[in-house]
């Protein structure tokens, strides 16, 4: 039965594979009755050379512990914790999920938003959706979020101003088809004033 | 015309505007109108209701009215960084006038042309901007593939 | 001439005619205007011979009432100035020796036309000390470990003529200063500009003059380079200098990494170790402008000018300066 190695078929290949080491292995421990059988079956008639399926791609990891795995998590914590609380960090940079996208903020930076707010010009605004704040030892993940107890990102709204006038224009040759629409859209620009980490890790 | 047959800009503001204070763009906005016209009708109205409120409310910009015999009324606002703009104004009623006046003084002087890039940041990278050493053991030998 | 001016009004001009001036239309109002092509090709070569006007202060057009503008200069930087201060803090030495001299030269009694402006020579030197004296506090605050020279630099740089003018253009007070010539000479500009940081802290306290000067004085700083602005010929003399200082070991240059040596663009990286213990790496097309490089990192990392410092802190303060409303807004 020939059987092409691609993605698909490398379940297939495994379950092969895992079937007749199965089968070696309950050969081995069931038939204890009939050692010499088993001796007999792991004889070199029946050896097969290491090849590239031998063993699978990926590299054999150790076997999942979860108690050593929430160990190391807790010293990664600490180690966090410590860092925020002793204020052991430089620039830090968010990445915050504002009007429909989400832009890499840090300290001092500009941003266009394609509409209007309800800030007016001067005001100063926190935005709540964080998803990642960072800085260059440490890194904070949100799953999704990050909580408001824990990152602040502030922000002053500069200008609330249009865009330039775009072209919207549809031409068909030969057809005597053709519409032109100018398009200007509202704008506002916000400075990110500053982004804080309290030290209240969970 | 097209974004590639227009000039275009990255996006900035005046004098790091927000940083420390916000500083209103707009430093002086001349009403020119007729004292009799038709088409300053509305600039009149502006003139009587909405003008001295708007005057309370922004009062680092300065405010000149000034009547001439003019066809076309005309609003001229100038900017901290040296921009002047004219608007038109003809046939406008005195509520257009007023929101295209809040709308001159929220924007500040810069040209209104294609933006870039809708972000600008001074300090693009904090971990370190990759380059292609970055994460390699350091060695003096040819780069090739990097042993596990 | 009504004829004329409703003709020329139109949106689109007739043949033969063009934007003159009114006083030539005054005759010959009906007929074809032959004289009209060569009027305008020689007002162009008049105009091309002696190139665009010069330039005239915004106080000399129409719309312009000083008291009015110097009020809101004062209500745009949300500072309160004494208008007085202010004002002497606008009039420099130079217009009021071409105003006496004008009004010599026109016949004037000096008694009865004596004028009453006072120099901004004082408030000036004021300002100018008060700056130079914030802006090294503040630096040596900032930057612990900077030397001297460093903040002599970093102070030099911001208070030159350079950034003091630009920062006094955007914030129009090119417009208000009273000076001889036009446009307003850059020693000149800086010295208002001192002048009226000088009248800020004589009319609201230090305390607000300080926060003037970090909002549009240190931002000039933000993504600036330290060694843009102080000039070191010798970086790893400085070094070895501060490691010294600081009772480290010497810095040995090591070879890190090395691409392309044999092509146009060679690139090496060359690492300073102290101690065995590594400072900053640096790269460069040549193995010297490497470890110069290197230095230059290591300085920076000692002085604490890096990419990754904390950024400073401009909210401080600046509660009385921004509106009540803090709204947390969500839009998504």
């Amino acid at each position: 039965m020939a059987m092409t190695l691609n993605r698909g078929n490398i379940a297939g290949m495994l379950r092969l594979l895992g079937t007749t080491g199965a089968h070696l292995s309950r050969a081995t421990t069931r038939r204890g009755l009939v050692p010499a059988l088993t001796r007999f079956q792991s004889s070199p008639a029946s050896y097969v050379p290491p090849t590239s399926l031998s063993r699978p791609p990926w590299p054999e990891l150790p076997v999942f512990d979860p108690e050593e795995e929430g160990r190391k998590h807790q010293v990664v914590v600490e180690k966090v914790k410590g860092l925020i609380e002793k204020g052991e960090y430089g620039r830090l940079f968010a990445v915050v999920h504002f009007a429909a996208r989400q832009w890499k903020v840090t300290n001092e930076d500009l941003i266009l938003i394609e509409n209007h707010i309800d800030a007016a010009c001067g005001d100063r605004i926190r935005m709540e959706k964080v998803l990642l704040v960072g800085g260059s030892d440490f890194t904070l993940i949100g799953k999704p979020l990050l909580s408001c107890d824990l990152v602040q990102v502030h922000a002053t709204v500069i200008e609330k101003t249009e865009s330039w006038p775009m072209v919207h224009m549809r031409f068909w040759k030969r057809h005597r088809f053709q519409k032109k629409r100018i398009i200007i859209q509202p704008q506002t620009v916000l400075r990110i004033n500053t982004i804080d980490v309290l030290p209240r890790l969970f | 015309m097209t974004a590639r047959g227009t000039p275009s800009r990255f996006l900035q503001s005046v004098l790091h505007n927000g940083v420390g204070r916000y500083v209103c763009q707009l430093k002086r906005i001349s009403l020119v109108f007729s004292k009799k016209g038709q088409g300053s009708l509305g600039v009149r109205d502006f003139i009587e209701e909405g003008v001295v409120d708007f005057a309370k409310n922004n009062p680092g910009t300065v405010i000149y009215i000034s009547p001439q015999s003019c066809r076309i009324p005309k609003i001229v606002a100038e900017y901290l960084n040296g921009n002047v703009k004219e608007e038109m104004v003809t046939n406008k009623t005195s509520q257009q006038i007023a929101e295209l006046i809040t709308k001159m003084s929220d924007q500040s002087g810069l040209d209104i042309i294609r933006i870039r890039k809708p972000f600008h940041t001074d300090s693009p990278s904090i971990q370190g901007q990759w380059h292609p050493f970055t994460n390699r053991p350091p060695s003096i030998e040819p780069v090739g593939q990097q042993k596990k | 001439m009504a004829a004329c001016r409703a003709l020329v009004s139109r949106a689109v001009l007739p043949l033969h005619y063009h934007h003159v001036s009114r006083g030539v239309m005054l005759t010959h109002v009906r007929e074809k205007k032959r004289w009209m092509k060569a009027y305008t090709f020689i007002m162009e070569r008049k105009r091309k011979m002696e190139g665009p006007p010069p330039p005239k202060p915004r106080s000399q057009f129409p719309n312009f009432d000083y008291h009015a503008e110097v009020e809101a200069f004062s209500a745009r930087l949300q500072e309160s100035f004494s208008l007085d201060l202010l004002k002497t803090a606008f009039v420099s030495s130079c217009y009021l020796r071409s105003e006496e001299e004008r009004r010599r030269a026109l016949g004037l009694d000096s008694e009865m036309t004596a004028l009453n402006l006072k120099d901004n020579g004082e408030l000036s030197v004021y300002g100018q000390q008060f700056t130079k004296g914030f802006l090294g506090d503040w630096c040596r605050g900032s930057f612990h470990s900077l030397p001297e020279e460093g903040v002599a630099a970093v102070v030099g740089h911001l208070t030159g003529s350079e950034v003091m003018c630009h920062v006094a253009r955007k914030l129009a007070v090119e417009e208000l200063t009273m000076s001889a010539e036009f446009p307003v000479p850059d020693d000149t500009l800086q010295g208002t500009f001192f002048a009226v940081i000088g009248a800020l802290e004589q009319s609201s306290g230090p305390v607000s003059a300080g926060l003037f000067i970090r909002d549009f004085l240190v931002t000039q700083l933000i993504g600036k380079d330290l060694f843009d602005m102080w000039r070191v010929v010798d970086p790893m003399g400085l070094l070895v200098k501060e490691l010294t200082r600081k009772s480290l070991a010497l810095p040995e240059p090591r070879l890190i990494r090395s691409a392309g040596a044999s092509t146009v663009l060679p690139l090496y990286f060359v690492g300073l170790y102290s101690d065995r213990k590594l400072l900053a790496q640096g790269p460069g097309e040549t193995v010297l402008a490497a470890e110069e490089e290197a230095a230059r990192v290591a300085l920076r990392k000692l002085y604490g000018f890096t990419e990754d410092r904390r950024p400073w802190d401009f909210t401080a303060h600046t509660g009385q300066l921004q509106k009540p409303s803090t709204q947390a807004l969500a839009s998504g």
